[in-house]
Protein backbone atom coordinates (compact mmCIF):
# COMPACT_ATOMS: atom_id res chain seq x y z
CA UNK A 1 0.00 0.00 0.00
CA UNK A 2 1.50 3.59 -0.73
CA UNK A 3 0.70 5.78 1.56
CA UNK A 4 -1.61 8.36 0.95
CA UNK A 5 -0.17 12.47 1.71
CA UNK A 6 -2.87 14.42 2.16
CA UNK A 7 -2.27 17.26 -0.61
CA UNK A 8 -5.03 19.15 -0.10
CA UNK A 9 -4.62 21.67 2.44
CA UNK A 10 -7.60 21.29 4.41
CA UNK A 11 -6.77 18.34 7.03
CA UNK A 12 -9.60 15.96 7.69
CA UNK A 13 -10.83 15.16 11.05
CA UNK A 14 -13.11 12.66 12.32
CA UNK A 15 -14.93 13.24 15.48
CA UNK A 16 -16.26 10.15 16.89
CA UNK A 17 -19.35 10.85 19.21
CA UNK A 18 -22.66 9.33 20.24
CA UNK A 19 -23.99 12.52 21.39
CA UNK A 20 -25.28 15.17 18.59
CA UNK A 21 -24.35 18.15 20.66
CA UNK A 22 -20.70 16.86 21.50
CA UNK A 23 -20.30 16.49 17.54
CA UNK A 24 -21.59 19.88 16.67
CA UNK A 25 -19.30 21.52 19.43
CA UNK A 26 -16.40 20.03 18.27
CA UNK A 27 -17.24 20.77 14.45
CA UNK A 28 -17.79 25.10 16.11
CA UNK A 29 -14.62 24.71 16.82
CA UNK A 30 -12.60 23.07 13.90
CA UNK A 31 -14.26 23.87 10.78
CA UNK A 32 -13.41 27.72 11.07
CA UNK A 33 -9.61 26.72 11.88
CA UNK A 34 -9.43 25.29 8.49
CA UNK A 35 -10.51 21.51 9.22
CA UNK A 36 -12.58 19.81 7.14
CA UNK A 37 -14.99 17.93 9.66
CA UNK A 38 -16.78 14.43 9.15
CA UNK A 39 -18.36 12.29 12.22
CA UNK A 40 -19.64 9.15 13.16
CA UNK A 41 -22.09 8.04 15.89
CA UNK A 42 -21.13 5.27 16.43
CA UNK A 43 -17.54 2.66 17.72
CA UNK A 44 -18.13 1.01 14.04
CA UNK A 45 -18.82 3.84 11.96
CA UNK A 46 -15.75 4.96 12.79
CA UNK A 47 -14.29 2.33 11.88
CA UNK A 48 -16.03 2.51 8.59
CA UNK A 49 -15.70 6.53 8.18
CA UNK A 50 -11.76 5.95 8.86
CA UNK A 51 -11.50 3.25 6.10
CA UNK A 52 -13.63 5.61 3.73
CA UNK A 53 -12.72 8.95 4.29
CA UNK A 54 -8.59 8.92 5.49
CA UNK A 55 -9.02 11.17 7.88
CA UNK A 56 -5.81 13.01 9.39
CA UNK A 57 -6.67 12.62 12.81
CA UNK A 58 -9.39 11.07 15.01
CA UNK A 59 -11.35 12.83 17.98
CA UNK A 60 -12.57 9.86 19.77
CA UNK A 61 -15.06 9.87 22.88
CA UNK A 62 -14.33 6.99 25.21
CA UNK A 63 -17.90 6.39 26.35
CA UNK A 64 -20.12 4.97 23.66
CA UNK A 65 -22.51 2.18 23.90
CA UNK A 66 -21.55 -0.73 21.78
CA UNK A 67 -17.77 -0.72 20.75
CA UNK A 68 -16.12 1.46 23.29
CA UNK A 69 -13.61 4.18 22.17
CA UNK A 70 -10.78 2.14 23.51
CA UNK A 71 -11.84 -0.52 21.31
CA UNK A 72 -11.96 1.47 18.45
CA UNK A 73 -8.24 2.80 19.41
CA UNK A 74 -6.83 -0.72 19.54
CA UNK A 75 -8.29 -1.88 16.05
CA UNK A 76 -6.87 1.29 14.60
CA UNK A 77 -3.16 0.41 16.01
CA UNK A 78 -4.06 -3.54 15.09
CA UNK A 79 -4.54 -2.32 11.68
CA UNK A 80 -1.15 -1.34 9.36
CA UNK A 81 -3.39 0.90 7.11
CA UNK A 82 -4.03 2.49 10.57
CA UNK A 83 -1.06 2.22 12.90
CA UNK A 84 0.04 5.57 12.64
CA UNK A 85 -2.97 7.40 12.52
CA UNK A 86 -3.25 9.70 14.99
CA UNK A 87 -6.12 9.14 17.78
CA UNK A 88 -7.21 12.03 20.19
CA UNK A 89 -9.49 10.62 23.08
CA UNK A 90 -11.72 12.71 24.66
CA UNK A 91 -11.74 11.56 28.52
CA UNK A 92 -13.64 12.77 31.44
CA UNK A 93 -11.19 14.02 34.22
CA UNK A 94 -10.23 10.93 36.05
CA UNK A 95 -7.27 9.78 35.93
CA UNK A 96 -7.87 6.05 35.67
CA UNK A 97 -9.88 6.90 32.24
CA UNK A 98 -6.65 8.49 31.25
CA UNK A 99 -4.59 5.32 32.17
CA UNK A 100 -6.49 3.56 29.84
CA UNK A 101 -6.49 5.90 27.14
CA UNK A 102 -2.73 5.42 26.78
CA UNK A 103 -2.44 1.51 27.21
CA UNK A 104 -5.32 1.46 24.48
CA UNK A 105 -1.76 2.96 22.46
CA UNK A 106 -4.33 6.58 21.86
CA UNK A 107 -1.67 9.66 20.96
CA UNK A 108 -3.07 12.24 23.36
CA UNK A 109 -6.58 12.98 25.31
CA UNK A 110 -8.48 15.48 26.05
CA UNK A 111 -10.19 16.34 29.12
CA UNK A 112 -14.00 17.78 28.85
CA UNK A 113 -14.89 20.51 28.83
CA UNK A 114 -11.56 21.24 26.93
CA UNK A 115 -10.13 24.20 26.60
CA UNK A 116 -10.39 25.74 22.69
CA UNK A 117 -6.75 26.95 22.64
CA UNK A 118 -5.40 23.81 23.87
CA UNK A 119 -7.48 21.26 21.21
CA UNK A 120 -6.18 22.91 17.73
CA UNK A 121 -2.88 23.67 19.45
CA UNK A 122 -2.96 19.18 20.15
CA UNK A 123 -4.75 18.90 16.37
CA UNK A 124 -2.45 20.72 14.92
CA UNK A 125 0.93 19.41 16.15
CA UNK A 126 -0.42 15.53 15.54
CA UNK A 127 -1.92 16.36 11.97
CA UNK A 128 1.52 17.79 11.63
CA UNK A 129 3.24 14.78 12.66
CA UNK A 130 0.78 12.90 10.47
CA UNK A 131 2.00 14.33 7.72
CA UNK A 132 5.55 14.56 7.65
CA UNK A 133 4.66 10.50 8.61
CA UNK A 134 2.90 10.17 5.18
CA UNK A 135 5.44 12.22 3.59
CA UNK A 136 8.05 9.90 5.13
CA UNK A 137 6.18 7.01 4.20
CA UNK A 138 5.67 7.77 0.66
CA UNK A 139 9.13 8.57 -0.24
CA UNK A 140 10.55 5.28 1.22
CA UNK A 141 7.50 4.02 -1.45
CA UNK A 142 9.37 5.70 -3.85
CA UNK A 143 12.93 4.69 -3.04
CA UNK A 144 11.79 1.35 -2.47
CA UNK A 145 10.45 1.27 -6.44
CA UNK A 146 13.62 2.88 -7.54
CA UNK A 147 15.35 0.48 -5.82
CA UNK A 148 13.81 -1.99 -7.37
CA UNK A 149 14.22 -0.64 -10.95
CA UNK A 150 17.89 -0.15 -10.47
CA UNK A 151 17.77 -3.87 -9.50
CA UNK A 152 16.02 -5.17 -12.68
CA UNK A 153 18.67 -2.86 -14.42
CA UNK A 154 21.96 -4.05 -12.54
CA UNK A 155 20.11 -7.25 -13.41
CA UNK A 156 20.06 -6.38 -16.85
CA UNK A 157 23.34 -5.02 -17.23
CA UNK A 158 25.12 -7.68 -15.62
CA UNK A 159 23.32 -9.80 -18.33
CA UNK A 160 24.28 -8.14 -21.06
CA UNK A 161 27.88 -7.85 -19.63
CA UNK A 162 28.05 -11.79 -19.13
CA UNK A 163 26.78 -12.04 -22.38
CA UNK A 164 29.31 -9.82 -24.71
CA UNK A 165 32.21 -11.52 -22.09
CA UNK A 166 30.72 -14.98 -23.39
CA UNK A 167 30.95 -13.73 -26.79
CA UNK A 168 34.28 -12.18 -26.65
CA UNK A 169 35.90 -15.58 -25.00
CA UNK A 170 34.25 -17.16 -27.95
CA UNK A 171 35.29 -14.89 -30.54
CA UNK A 172 39.16 -15.00 -28.96
CA UNK A 173 38.80 -18.65 -29.31
CA UNK A 174 37.64 -18.40 -33.18
CA UNK A 175 40.52 -16.55 -33.59
CA UNK A 176 42.88 -18.43 -32.07
CA UNK A 177 41.35 -21.41 -34.29
CA UNK A 178 42.01 -19.48 -37.37
CA UNK A 179 45.37 -18.78 -36.54
CA UNK A 180 46.37 -22.34 -35.54
CA UNK A 181 44.44 -23.35 -38.69
CA UNK A 182 46.23 -21.22 -40.90
CA UNK A 183 49.63 -21.85 -38.93
CA UNK A 184 49.27 -25.78 -39.77
CA UNK A 185 47.71 -25.26 -43.11
CA UNK A 186 50.12 -22.78 -44.22
CA UNK A 187 53.85 -22.18 -43.22
CA UNK A 188 53.76 -25.61 -41.23
CA UNK A 189 53.32 -27.64 -43.85
CA UNK A 190 55.81 -26.06 -45.67
CA UNK A 191 58.33 -26.83 -43.26
CA UNK A 192 57.54 -30.51 -42.92
CA UNK A 193 58.41 -30.48 -46.48
CA UNK A 194 61.58 -28.70 -45.68
CA UNK A 195 62.54 -31.00 -43.50
CA UNK A 196 61.44 -34.49 -45.49
CA UNK A 197 63.40 -32.63 -48.04
CA UNK A 198 66.34 -32.06 -46.58
CA UNK A 199 67.11 -35.19 -44.76
CA UNK A 200 66.52 -37.13 -48.53
CA UNK A 201 69.20 -34.60 -49.27
CA UNK A 202 71.58 -35.46 -46.54
CA UNK A 203 70.92 -39.25 -47.52
CA UNK A 204 71.95 -38.67 -50.82
CA UNK A 205 74.87 -36.45 -49.54
CA UNK A 206 77.48 -39.27 -50.04
CA UNK A 207 75.96 -41.48 -53.22
CA UNK A 208 74.70 -38.86 -55.16
CA UNK A 209 76.40 -35.84 -54.39
CA UNK A 210 74.92 -33.33 -57.27
CA UNK A 211 71.22 -34.69 -56.75
CA UNK A 212 71.50 -33.69 -53.29
CA UNK A 213 72.81 -30.32 -53.89
CA UNK A 214 70.02 -30.20 -57.06
CA UNK A 215 67.42 -30.85 -54.19
CA UNK A 216 68.92 -28.12 -51.61
CA UNK A 217 68.69 -25.74 -54.66
CA UNK A 218 64.88 -26.19 -54.73
CA UNK A 219 64.77 -26.11 -51.11
CA UNK A 220 64.69 -22.28 -51.62
CA UNK A 221 61.77 -21.21 -53.10
CA UNK A 222 59.72 -23.40 -50.25
CA UNK A 223 61.50 -21.64 -47.16
CA UNK A 224 60.84 -18.27 -49.01
CA UNK A 225 57.07 -19.66 -49.21
CA UNK A 226 56.82 -20.78 -46.04
CA UNK A 227 58.23 -17.08 -44.96
CA UNK A 228 56.04 -15.34 -47.00
CA UNK A 229 52.73 -17.39 -45.27
CA UNK A 230 54.41 -16.64 -41.69
CA UNK A 231 54.81 -12.59 -42.82
CA UNK A 232 50.95 -12.74 -44.09
CA UNK A 233 50.19 -14.32 -40.33
CA UNK A 234 51.54 -12.14 -38.43
CA UNK A 235 50.82 -9.02 -40.08
CA UNK A 236 46.83 -10.79 -39.87
CA UNK A 237 47.77 -11.45 -36.11
CA UNK A 238 48.99 -7.63 -35.50
CA UNK A 239 50.36 -5.51 -38.13
CA UNK A 240 53.28 -4.33 -37.95
CA UNK A 241 53.02 -0.66 -38.85
CA UNK A 242 50.34 -0.63 -36.10
CA UNK A 243 53.10 -1.75 -33.41
CA UNK A 244 55.75 0.67 -34.60
CA UNK A 245 53.79 3.69 -36.07
CA UNK A 246 50.65 3.90 -34.38
CA UNK A 247 46.96 4.22 -35.90
CA UNK A 248 47.73 7.36 -38.59
CA UNK A 249 50.08 5.24 -40.40
CA UNK A 250 48.12 1.93 -39.73
CA UNK A 251 44.86 3.71 -40.95
CA UNK A 252 46.49 4.98 -43.86
CA UNK A 253 48.09 1.94 -45.09
CA UNK A 254 44.74 0.30 -44.27
CA UNK A 255 42.69 2.52 -46.79
CA UNK A 256 44.81 2.42 -49.34
CA UNK A 257 45.05 -1.03 -49.30
CA UNK A 258 40.86 -1.30 -48.81
CA UNK A 259 38.82 -2.83 -51.46
CA UNK A 260 36.56 0.46 -51.93
CA UNK A 261 37.86 4.06 -52.96
CA UNK A 262 38.50 5.69 -49.10
CA UNK A 263 39.66 8.83 -48.20
CA UNK A 264 41.05 9.16 -44.90
CA UNK A 265 41.61 11.74 -42.27
CA UNK A 266 43.74 10.94 -39.35
CA UNK A 267 44.94 14.44 -38.59
CA UNK A 268 45.76 14.61 -34.77
CA UNK A 269 45.92 11.30 -33.39
CA UNK A 270 49.06 10.25 -31.91
CA UNK A 271 49.54 7.12 -30.05
CA UNK A 272 47.55 4.99 -27.27
CA UNK A 273 47.20 2.54 -24.91
CA UNK A 274 47.78 -1.04 -27.61
CA UNK A 275 44.40 -2.40 -26.82
CA UNK A 276 42.80 1.32 -27.99
CA UNK A 277 44.98 0.88 -31.00
CA UNK A 278 43.89 -2.73 -31.50
CA UNK A 279 40.54 -1.82 -30.93
CA UNK A 280 40.23 1.72 -33.29
CA UNK A 281 42.20 -0.42 -36.14
CA UNK A 282 39.72 -3.52 -36.01
CA UNK A 283 37.06 -1.65 -36.44
CA UNK A 284 37.74 0.64 -38.69
CA UNK A 285 39.12 -2.52 -40.61
CA UNK A 286 35.56 -4.57 -39.86
CA UNK A 287 33.70 -1.32 -41.19
CA UNK A 288 35.77 -0.89 -44.92
CA UNK A 289 35.33 -4.31 -45.28
CA UNK A 290 31.30 -4.39 -44.69
CA UNK A 291 31.11 -0.70 -46.88
CA UNK A 292 33.35 -3.00 -49.60
CA UNK A 293 31.16 -5.99 -49.15
CA UNK A 294 27.88 -4.27 -48.44
CA UNK A 295 27.80 -0.34 -49.80
CA UNK A 296 27.67 -1.71 -52.84
CA UNK A 297 29.11 -0.46 -56.53
CA UNK A 298 30.53 2.34 -57.21
CA UNK A 299 30.21 3.63 -53.29
CA UNK A 300 32.94 5.04 -51.58
CA UNK A 301 34.33 5.25 -47.74
CA UNK A 302 35.86 7.77 -45.58
CA UNK A 303 38.17 6.95 -42.30
CA UNK A 304 38.34 9.83 -39.65
CA UNK A 305 39.90 9.47 -36.29
CA UNK A 306 40.48 12.35 -34.16
CA UNK A 307 40.62 13.30 -30.40
CA UNK A 308 38.51 15.25 -28.35
CA UNK A 309 38.43 16.29 -25.00
CA UNK A 310 39.13 12.98 -23.64
CA UNK A 311 38.07 10.16 -25.86
CA UNK A 312 39.44 9.19 -29.29
CA UNK A 313 36.94 9.41 -31.51
CA UNK A 314 36.28 7.58 -34.95
CA UNK A 315 34.01 7.04 -38.03
CA UNK A 316 33.96 5.29 -41.12
CA UNK A 317 31.50 6.32 -43.72
CA UNK A 318 30.22 5.22 -46.87
CA UNK A 319 27.84 6.57 -49.49
CA UNK A 320 26.34 3.10 -50.36
CA UNK A 321 23.42 0.97 -50.22
CA UNK A 322 22.88 1.54 -46.63
CA UNK A 323 20.08 -0.95 -44.49
CA UNK A 324 18.21 -0.91 -41.44
CA UNK A 325 19.87 -1.78 -38.30
CA UNK A 326 17.01 -2.47 -36.50
CA UNK A 327 15.94 -4.86 -38.86
CA UNK A 328 19.06 -6.53 -39.82
CA UNK A 329 20.86 -9.09 -38.48
CA UNK A 330 23.92 -8.07 -36.78
CA UNK A 331 26.91 -10.57 -37.71
CA UNK A 332 29.90 -11.47 -36.34
CA UNK A 333 31.48 -8.20 -37.58
CA UNK A 334 29.42 -5.36 -36.28
CA UNK A 335 29.02 -7.59 -33.04
CA UNK A 336 32.78 -7.83 -32.75
CA UNK A 337 33.10 -4.20 -33.16
CA UNK A 338 30.13 -3.41 -30.14
CA UNK A 339 32.22 -6.15 -27.54
CA UNK A 340 35.74 -4.87 -28.29
CA UNK A 341 34.54 -1.38 -27.82
CA UNK A 342 32.49 -2.44 -24.97
CA UNK A 343 35.54 -3.98 -23.18
CA UNK A 344 37.57 -1.10 -23.20
CA UNK A 345 34.98 1.10 -22.54
CA UNK A 346 33.50 2.81 -25.54
CA UNK A 347 30.74 2.57 -27.27
CA UNK A 348 29.74 2.80 -30.89
CA UNK A 349 27.39 3.87 -32.88
CA UNK A 350 25.50 1.99 -36.25
CA UNK A 351 23.82 5.64 -38.18
CA UNK A 352 22.30 3.86 -41.48
CA UNK A 353 18.84 3.74 -43.59
CA UNK A 354 18.25 1.76 -46.75
CA UNK A 355 20.02 4.06 -49.60
CA UNK A 356 21.31 6.92 -47.58
CA UNK A 357 24.93 5.34 -46.55
CA UNK A 358 25.93 4.32 -43.36
CA UNK A 359 28.31 5.59 -40.65
CA UNK A 360 29.77 3.10 -37.55
CA UNK A 361 31.01 5.61 -34.83
CA UNK A 362 32.88 4.74 -32.28
CA UNK A 363 34.06 6.59 -28.81
CA UNK A 364 36.90 5.54 -26.77
CA UNK A 365 37.54 6.97 -23.38
CA UNK A 366 41.29 7.45 -22.60
CA UNK A 367 41.36 7.84 -19.14
CA UNK A 368 44.54 8.00 -17.48
CA UNK B 1 51.20 -60.83 -56.56
CA UNK B 2 53.62 -59.42 -59.27
CA UNK B 3 57.01 -59.24 -58.36
CA UNK B 4 58.19 -55.76 -58.32
CA UNK B 5 58.75 -52.30 -56.43
CA UNK B 6 55.73 -51.69 -53.24
CA UNK B 7 53.19 -49.83 -54.61
CA UNK B 8 52.53 -46.66 -53.23
CA UNK B 9 49.33 -44.15 -52.90
CA UNK B 10 50.07 -40.44 -51.29
CA UNK B 11 46.95 -39.21 -49.73
CA UNK B 12 47.04 -35.24 -48.26
CA UNK B 13 45.09 -32.54 -48.95
CA UNK B 14 48.26 -30.02 -48.73
CA UNK B 15 50.79 -30.57 -51.48
CA UNK B 16 53.89 -29.46 -49.44
CA UNK B 17 54.12 -33.23 -48.20
CA UNK B 18 52.79 -34.95 -51.44
CA UNK B 19 55.66 -33.11 -53.22
CA UNK B 20 57.96 -33.97 -50.31
CA UNK B 21 56.68 -38.19 -50.58
CA UNK B 22 57.03 -38.13 -54.01
CA UNK B 23 61.23 -36.88 -53.74
CA UNK B 24 61.59 -39.51 -51.61
CA UNK B 25 59.87 -42.55 -53.21
CA UNK B 26 62.00 -41.20 -56.02
CA UNK B 27 65.30 -42.14 -54.92
CA UNK B 28 64.08 -45.55 -53.87
CA UNK B 29 63.59 -48.12 -56.64
CA UNK B 30 62.03 -50.50 -53.79
CA UNK B 31 58.92 -48.39 -53.78
CA UNK B 32 57.27 -46.87 -56.49
CA UNK B 33 54.73 -44.31 -56.23
CA UNK B 34 51.44 -45.26 -58.28
CA UNK B 35 49.03 -42.06 -57.34
CA UNK B 36 48.33 -39.07 -55.12
CA UNK B 37 45.24 -38.33 -53.65
CA UNK B 38 44.20 -34.35 -52.19
CA UNK B 39 41.03 -36.51 -49.65
CA UNK B 40 40.06 -39.40 -48.34
CA UNK B 41 37.24 -39.76 -50.70
CA UNK B 42 39.87 -39.50 -53.50
CA UNK B 43 42.34 -42.02 -51.57
CA UNK B 44 39.43 -44.55 -51.25
CA UNK B 45 38.25 -44.49 -55.08
CA UNK B 46 42.05 -45.02 -56.14
CA UNK B 47 42.77 -47.26 -54.04
CA UNK B 48 40.04 -49.54 -55.08
CA UNK B 49 40.99 -48.88 -58.90
CA UNK B 50 44.95 -49.09 -58.45
CA UNK B 51 45.31 -51.63 -55.32
CA UNK B 52 48.33 -50.23 -53.85
CA UNK B 53 50.42 -52.24 -51.37
CA UNK B 54 50.83 -49.26 -49.39
CA UNK B 55 49.21 -46.03 -48.71
CA UNK B 56 50.91 -43.17 -47.06
CA UNK B 57 47.12 -41.28 -45.19
CA UNK B 58 47.19 -37.95 -43.55
CA UNK B 59 44.95 -37.95 -40.48
CA UNK B 60 43.83 -34.75 -40.96
CA UNK B 61 41.98 -33.92 -43.82
CA UNK B 62 38.14 -31.47 -45.00
CA UNK B 63 35.65 -34.15 -45.46
CA UNK B 64 36.19 -37.40 -45.10
CA UNK B 65 39.60 -37.71 -42.56
CA UNK B 66 42.25 -40.40 -43.13
CA UNK B 67 41.05 -42.65 -39.89
CA UNK B 68 37.68 -42.83 -42.00
CA UNK B 69 39.47 -43.70 -45.53
CA UNK B 70 42.07 -45.88 -43.81
CA UNK B 71 38.82 -47.97 -42.38
CA UNK B 72 36.99 -47.62 -45.86
CA UNK B 73 40.26 -48.79 -47.54
CA UNK B 74 40.96 -51.88 -45.13
CA UNK B 75 37.56 -53.16 -45.13
CA UNK B 76 37.86 -53.17 -49.39
CA UNK B 77 41.49 -54.97 -49.13
CA UNK B 78 42.10 -55.85 -45.70
CA UNK B 79 45.96 -56.87 -47.61
CA UNK B 80 46.86 -53.44 -47.76
CA UNK B 81 49.57 -51.57 -45.43
CA UNK B 82 48.42 -48.35 -44.07
CA UNK B 83 50.81 -46.01 -42.54
CA UNK B 84 49.09 -42.83 -40.85
CA UNK B 85 51.22 -39.80 -41.13
CA UNK B 86 50.23 -36.30 -39.56
CA UNK B 87 51.83 -32.92 -38.89
CA UNK B 88 50.12 -32.82 -35.32
CA UNK B 89 52.32 -34.94 -32.79
CA UNK B 90 51.24 -38.73 -31.67
CA UNK B 91 49.96 -37.42 -28.60
CA UNK B 92 47.35 -34.91 -30.53
CA UNK B 93 46.17 -37.50 -32.57
CA UNK B 94 42.63 -39.16 -31.60
CA UNK B 95 43.14 -42.64 -29.86
CA UNK B 96 41.00 -43.74 -32.95
CA UNK B 97 44.28 -43.89 -34.86
CA UNK B 98 45.15 -46.97 -32.92
CA UNK B 99 41.65 -48.73 -34.03
CA UNK B 100 41.78 -47.42 -37.47
CA UNK B 101 43.98 -50.57 -38.55
CA UNK B 102 46.78 -48.73 -39.78
CA UNK B 103 50.30 -50.56 -39.38
CA UNK B 104 52.17 -47.51 -38.18
CA UNK B 105 51.99 -43.55 -36.89
CA UNK B 106 54.35 -40.99 -38.14
CA UNK B 107 54.82 -37.29 -37.67
CA UNK B 108 55.28 -36.17 -41.39
CA UNK B 109 58.09 -34.26 -40.50
CA UNK B 110 59.93 -37.83 -39.53
CA UNK B 111 58.90 -39.18 -42.58
CA UNK B 112 62.08 -40.62 -45.17
CA UNK B 113 63.52 -42.91 -47.10
CA UNK B 114 65.08 -45.00 -43.91
CA UNK B 115 62.18 -44.78 -41.52
CA UNK B 116 60.10 -45.82 -44.31
CA UNK B 117 62.55 -48.67 -45.40
CA UNK B 118 62.59 -49.51 -41.54
CA UNK B 119 58.53 -49.46 -40.89
CA UNK B 120 58.12 -51.95 -44.23
CA UNK B 121 61.00 -54.38 -42.97
CA UNK B 122 59.01 -54.51 -39.62
CA UNK B 123 55.72 -55.04 -40.98
CA UNK B 124 54.27 -58.39 -39.71
CA UNK B 125 55.25 -57.56 -35.75
CA UNK B 126 53.40 -54.41 -36.55
CA UNK B 127 50.32 -55.89 -38.02
CA UNK B 128 47.35 -55.20 -35.74
CA UNK B 129 46.08 -58.38 -34.06
CA UNK B 130 43.01 -58.04 -35.81
CA UNK B 131 43.83 -60.91 -38.34
CA UNK B 132 44.55 -59.16 -41.28
CA UNK B 133 46.55 -61.14 -43.98
CA UNK B 134 50.23 -59.99 -44.36
CA UNK B 135 50.81 -57.55 -46.95
CA UNK B 136 53.02 -58.37 -49.43
CA UNK B 137 56.51 -58.27 -49.74
CA UNK B 138 58.52 -56.61 -52.72
CA UNK B 139 60.55 -59.80 -53.45
CA UNK B 140 57.73 -61.83 -53.94
N1 LIG C 1 28.47 -0.44 -44.86
C1 LIG C 1 27.34 -1.18 -44.99
N2 LIG C 1 26.47 -0.96 -46.01
C2 LIG C 1 25.36 -1.72 -46.15
N3 LIG C 1 25.00 -2.70 -45.32
C3 LIG C 1 25.82 -2.98 -44.28
C4 LIG C 1 27.02 -2.23 -44.05
N4 LIG C 1 27.60 -2.69 -42.92
C5 LIG C 1 26.81 -3.70 -42.49
N5 LIG C 1 25.73 -3.88 -43.28
C6 LIG C 1 24.64 -4.85 -43.08
O1 LIG C 1 24.67 -5.33 -41.75
C7 LIG C 1 24.83 -6.73 -41.72
C8 LIG C 1 25.69 -7.14 -40.56
O2 LIG C 1 27.05 -6.77 -40.75
P1 LIG C 1 28.19 -7.63 -40.06
O3 LIG C 1 29.51 -7.03 -40.33
O4 LIG C 1 27.82 -7.77 -38.64
O5 LIG C 1 28.05 -9.04 -40.74
P2 LIG C 1 28.50 -9.48 -42.22
O6 LIG C 1 29.37 -8.45 -42.83
O7 LIG C 1 27.28 -9.89 -42.97
O8 LIG C 1 29.33 -10.79 -41.94
P3 LIG C 1 30.73 -10.89 -41.16
O9 LIG C 1 30.39 -11.67 -39.95
O10 LIG C 1 31.64 -11.59 -42.08
O11 LIG C 1 31.19 -9.50 -40.84
C9 LIG C 1 25.42 -7.07 -43.09
O12 LIG C 1 25.08 -8.37 -43.48
C10 LIG C 1 24.78 -6.04 -44.00
O13 LIG C 1 23.50 -6.44 -44.37
MG1 LIG D 1 31.09 -7.73 -41.74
Amino acid sequence: MSAQVSSDANPKVLVVDDVPRNVRLLEAVLSPNGYTVTSASSGSEALERVAADLPDLVLLDIQMPGMDGYEVCRRLRADPATRFLPVVMITSSDTEVRVNALEADADDFIRKPFDQEELLARVRSLVRIKHYHDTIEAQAAELAEWNQTLEARVDEQTEELRASRTRVVSAADAERRRIERDLHDGAQQHLIGLAVRMRLARDLADSEPEKAMEMLDALGDDVQEALEQLRDLAHGIYPPLLQDRGLPEALTAAAGSAPIRTRIQVDGITRYEPDVEATVYFCCLEALQNAAKHAGEGATATVNAWQEAEELRFDVADDGAGFDPERGRSGVGLTNMRDRVGAIGGSLQIDSAPGRGTTISGSIPLGS
Amino acid sequence: MAIGPVRVLVVDDQRPFRKAARAVLDVMPEFELVDEADSGEAAVSSSASLEPDLVLMDVHMEGMDGLEATRRILAARPETAVILVSSYRVEDVAAAAAESGALAFLPKDRFGARTLREIWASRAELLPRTGRREPPSPDG
